[in-house]
This record gives structure tokens, C-alpha cells and sequence, in this order.
């Protein structure tokens, strides 16, 4: 089935659209999850939410711009409330101490699954703007908005992730043990 | 030689080699909650239907009733109509023996035919036909028995005393021949026949007068009931605006003003209970605090109420009982962090929702046509108003408006 039609198909709530809708983007929603949640459990719980919101909002689904754009963003969106719901208190943390954030491509020959873990690890405000500025190209003004945090905060926190998974990533990789410095 | 790149670009650039697939799980619980939700959708359109249904059944009800106490009520006042000429026919007729008892020697035959003959008169005017009919047969055994008794003028006990001024005068001519005895006879008939017709006439004057009296009276009663039946307003249509407290059971709120503005049309169903439906907007306002942040919810919806309203009290202010459902749709809504716009949390809105309706109203006249309604109501939101925070919420609201019935 096409997916226009599909998309008619589940605006009007046919079960069977909605499973092949699934079915066609659950892989690619689901390692969105992944990258936004502490691991697979927590992934797999997100992609439920954003399944089922899908569905419920898909009458809102204009077909302006990509479908899979949208989808995407709910997804993402999800992933935010459930952090903003869940965290104890908000941080804001300016680190004004540049640390360098750059690699060799050999630090980064591991493992798909330890890079995925590693970024899983990070604390819930740097994976997040680390995921939404680094993986989907949100702005610093944007991911401020989301989070309500500053602009200068947004940065911040992407330059303290960047530092943290450096750190991780060479300890996984003690072949190569040399750092680098500066930026 | 080995070339530095920042580690973001780097694991974006390895990340998109990952292929991973969800547990078959998911979509098992996806299908079970898609499944509940269609249930859920289905009472939720089921019940205002169920509601409508019943209302429109009841205004069905009350209407038939109506027409059947209509047509009761008119066979009742026809009866009554009938019940009177009857009543006055036999009071004409018991009076009527009792004055010729007392006045002169009329056989039983006569009064027996005077009273027929009355009661043809007032039984029906379609009847005179018969009557003229009688009234002949009269004139003709009359005649015959004059005839016969000629020779016995004073023997006037077996005359008919129903004929009129022209039988009289065809009694006159039919004796005109013998003088001596025409004195002797007139005196007397005419004696007993003027003081019976005087009576006859006084009777039937005032038996008509009362029976057409008691019938006017009937009709009078029938025609004020209609009147009256007419003056009541059945419609009335009312302008509002309330002043809403909108709180939550599970979640903290504050800043809660809301609006709500609209119309309302009522159908008078019987003397006390009415049926109402509008349209209104409802501008719900409110902040809610999370972790740091305050988020105000700025939520507009369209809002059709239906409801009944039974008064209970009557009086200079009269009380009702407000019971019904509020059809809720989505116009559009907002949300603010600390003062910022923040579309984040727009999807999670309903787009549809349904309110159950208790309150109290009273009203006083204000005018001829016009009241002042004053409505504390409770309405209970069936859905949570944002599938995000799953809050119960509700408005405390005070209506004021003005009543036209028409």
C-alpha cells in the first residue's frame, strides 16, 4: 500500500494500516529511542508512546513536509516529556573549560553497540542535547526552547557530552590510548 | 597520519550503520491499546447519542401526552355541555309538573307531552323536525278530538296544551259557529291555556337562560383554558456569561480563571421540567507547576450543552436541579514556559471532550417576559484534559444570564 493511503487508511483508524505503518518505520523509530533513552527497555517504551500517539494525531498529519520528518519528531518530542516528567530538578551547568572533543577515526572502530551504550550512559540533559543538536540537527535556539533551558546552556552541555563519550569511547578502545588536545 | 574530527560528527557518521528492531511485544501492546481506545471512542459517541436519544424521546412523550389530555379534555367539556342541557331539561321538567299540579287540573297525558316536547326543544335543535312532527300530530288528534267534542266545549282536559297562538286560533274559528258556547269555553280555555303558556313560556325562558347561561359558562371555562394554555411560554432563549474556577483532583493548579460565554435555547416540556441545549466558548486558563517551571495552559473548546432543568421551588425566585452533558470541542490551545510559547505539548491536547453537568439555577422575573438566571454548576471532564499530565479536572462555575420566553 502506498503510503498516502496508508496514512487515510489509519486516519481512520483501520487496525491493519496502523500495523504496517508499524512495520515500515518501527526499526527506524525505534534506534530514535534508543539514542534518546537510557537503554532498550526505556526504548521500547518510547517507541510504544510515540506509536500510540502517532496514531491519535495522525489526522493532524497535513502531509506537508516528510511523513517520516514528522513521526521522527513526535518521537523525539515523547523522549522529551518523559525526561521533563521525570527529572528530579533542572540542571544548569554553564562549564565554561574547553576540553577537546576530537577523535581519531581509529578511537571509534568499536563496537555499534558500545558507541549506542556509551551515549545511553550520558546524563539525561547532555544525551538529550546531545542527540538533538549533534544526531537531528536542532538548533541551540530550539533545543532552549524544548528544554527551557539557555542557549549558553545548550552549548555547554553539548561540549561537556562530547567530552564525557571521548572519555569513554578511548577507555573502550585502550589500543589506542592517545589523546588529543586542543580544539 | 591520523586526522582529528570531532567525536559528534564521528558517531553520527558510524551510527547510521545500526540496525536494530524492536521487540514483537511492542506492537502486541500497541494493537491491545489501539483496540481499548476504539472501545473507549465508541461509548464515548455512544453515550451523548444514548443521552440525545432519551431526550428527544422524552419531548416525543410529553408531546403525545399533551395530545391525548387535549382530546380528553375536550370530549370532558362536550359532556359537561351535554350534561347541562340535560340537567336543565329535567329541572325544567320536575318544575314544570309541579307548577301545573299546582295550578290547574292538566291531565298526566299533557304534561307528559309538554315535558317531550320541552325536551325536544332543548335536547337539540337538528330535533325540530320531529318536533314540528309531534306538534302536528298534536294539532291533528286535537282537531279530531274537537271535533268529536263539539257538544262538551268544558271537556278540555284531553287538549293538548303544546299548541301555539295559531292552534288557538284554529280552535276559535272551528267554534265560531255557536256563540253561547263559545262564551263558555273561551273563558276557561283560554283561562287555563294563557295561564300554562305564560308558564310554559316563563319556564322556557328560564330554561334557556340557564341552560345557555351554564353552556356559555362551559364554553367560557373551555375557551379561558386554551387561552391560558397558549399564553405559556414554551421557548425561551438565554444569553450567558460564568466565571469558572477550573481545578484538577490529581494535579496542583493555580491562576485558574476561565470564561465561559454563550446562549442557551429551552423548550418548556411540561410546567416544571425543561429542556435546554446551546452553544458556548469556554476559555480555560491555567498554570501548573513542574519541577521549576510554570506552564500556563491556555485552552479554548466549543462547548454544546444539553440539559434538563426541573424546578423544584416555585416562588418570587424560583429553584431548579440542572443535570446534562457538554459536548467539548477543541478550538485551539497554548502553552507557556515562564512566559515563553511553547507548542511542545499541543498534540497531547484532545482534540474532543465531554463534560457531565450538576448545578442548581434560580431564576426571578425581571421584567414581562425577561428573567435573571443565576446557575452554580459542577461539570466533571470525562477525558483528561492533557493525555500527558492524565489529569482529572473539573470547573466550579457561576452563570449569570438573562431569559427571553417567547
Amino acid at each position: 500500500m502506498e503510503l498516502e493511503q496508508l496514512i487515510k487508511a489509519c486516519r481512520k483508524n483501520n487496525l491493519k494500516a496502523q500495523g504496517d505503518l508499524y512495520q515500515k518505520y518501527k526499526d527506524t523509530l525505534y534506534i530514535l529511542c534508543l539514542k534518546y533513552s537510557k537503554n532498550s527497555d526505556e526504548a521500547q517504551d518510547n517507541l510504544h508512546d510515540s506509536f500510540i500517539e502517532i496514531f491519535n494525531s495522525i489526522k493532524k498529519y497535513k502531509g506537508k513536509g516528510s511523513f517520516e520528518g514528522w513521526i521522527k519528531r513526535i518521537t523525539i518530542n515523547q523522549a522529551i516529556n518523559k525526561y521533563k516528567k521525570e527529572r528530579p530538578f533542572n540542571i544548569e551547568i554553564n562549564n565554561d573549560i574547553l576540553e577537546d572533543t576530537t577523535v581519531t577515526e581509529d578511537d571509534l572502530d568499536i563496537k555499534l553497540d558500545s558507541i549506542l551504550t556509551c551515549i545511553q550512559e550520558l546524563p539525561d540533559q547532555y544525551r538529550l542535547v546531545f542527540n538533538l543538536y549533534q544526531l537531528d540537527n536542532y538548533s541551540h535556539k530550539e533545543i532552549a526552547s524544548l528544554l527551557n533551558i539557555s542557549e549558553s546552556t545548550s552549548k555547554s552541555n553539548l561540549h561537556r557530552a562530547k567530552a564525557i563519550l571521548k572519555e569513554k569511547i578511548t577507555k573502550l578502545n585502550p589500543s589506542k590510548p592517545k589523546l588529543y588536545y586542543g580544539s | 597520519m591520523e586526522v582529528n574530527k570531532d567525536i559528534g560528527d564521528g558517531i553520527k557518521h558510524r551510527l547510521k550503520d545500526l540496525h536494530k528492531a524492536p521487540d514483537v511485544m511492542v506492537w502486541t501492546k500497541i494493537e491491545a491499546d489501539l483496540k481499548k481506545k476504539k472501545k473507549r471512542r465508541f461509548l464515548f459517541f455512544l453515550l451523548p447519542t444514548i443521552g440525545l436519544s432519551l431526550i428527544l424521546l422524552l419531548i416525543f412523550k410529553i408531546k403525545t401526552d399533551k395530545k391525548e389530555a387535549t382530546i380528553k379534555t375536550d370530549a370532558i367539556s362536550n359532556t359537561s355541555i351535554n350534561k347541562v342541557k340535560n340537567t336543565t331539561t329535567i329541572s325544567t321538567k320536575i318544575n314544570f309538573s309541579k307548577s301545573n299540579n299546582n295550578t290547574t287540573s292538566i291531565d298526566s297525558n299533557a304534561i307528559g307531552s309538554i315535558t317531550v316536547k320541552q325536551n325536544n326543544q332543548l335536547n337539540n335543535n337538528n330535533n325540530n323536525n320531529n318536533n314540528n312532527t309531534s306538534t302536528n300530530k298534536y294539532q291533528t288528534n286535537r282537531n279530531s278530538k274537537f271535533k268529536n267534542n263539539t257538544s262538551k266545549p268544558t271537556n278540555t282536559s284531553g287538549y293538548n296544551f303544546l299548541n301555539k297562538t295559531n292552534n288557538t286560533t284554529k280552535l276559535k274559528t272551528t267554534t265560531s259557529g255557536n256563540t253561547t258556547k263559545k262564551q263558555k269555553i273561551i273563558p276557561a280555555d283560554s283561562l287555563i291555556t294563557s295561564t300554562v303558556k305564560k308558564d310554559l313560556l316563563a319556564l322556557k325562558k328560564q330554561a334557556d337562560s340557564i341552560s345557555k347561561k351554564q353552556v356559555l359558562k362551559q364554553k367560557k371555562a373551555v375557551k379561558t383554558d386554551s387561552i391560558n394554555q397558549k399564553i405559556i411560554k414554551k421557548w425561551s432563549v438565554m444569553p450567558y456569561a460564568s466565571l469558572d474556577y477550573f481545578g484538577s483532583l490529581n494535579h496542583a493548579t493555580k491562576d485558574n480563571t476561565s470564561t465561559n460565554y454563550g446562549i442557551k435555547l429551552s423548550y418548556l416540556a411540561t410546567e416544571d421540567i425543561s429542556l435546554r441545549i446551546g452553544v458556548a466558548k469556554l476559555d480555560l486558563n491555567f498554570t501548573s507547576n513542574e519541577d521549576t517551571y510554570n506552564f500556563t495552559e491556555e485552552i479554548s473548546y466549543y462547548e454544546i450543552p444539553l440539559e434538563i432543568k426541573q424546578r423544584i421551588l416555585k416562588g418570587k425566585a424560583n429553584t431548579s436541579i440542572i443535570a446534562g452533558v457538554s459536548y467539548l470541542m477543541l478550538d485551539k490551545a497554548s502553552i507557556y514556559t515562564d512566559g515563553i510559547e511553547n507548542n511542545l505539548q499541543i498534540e497531547s491536547i484532545e482534540n474532543t471532550n465531554m463534560s457531565i453537568n450538576l448545578g442548581l439555577g434560580f431564576d426571578t422575573l425581571l421584567l414581562k417576559k425577561l428573567h435573571f438566571v443565576l446557575e452554580p454548576m459542577f461539570k466533571y471532564h470525562f477525558k483528561p484534559l492533557e493525555n500527558r499530565l492524565d489529569s482529572k479536572t473539573y470547573t466550579l462555575s457561576i452563570l449569570g444570564g438573562l431569559e427571553y420566553k417567547f
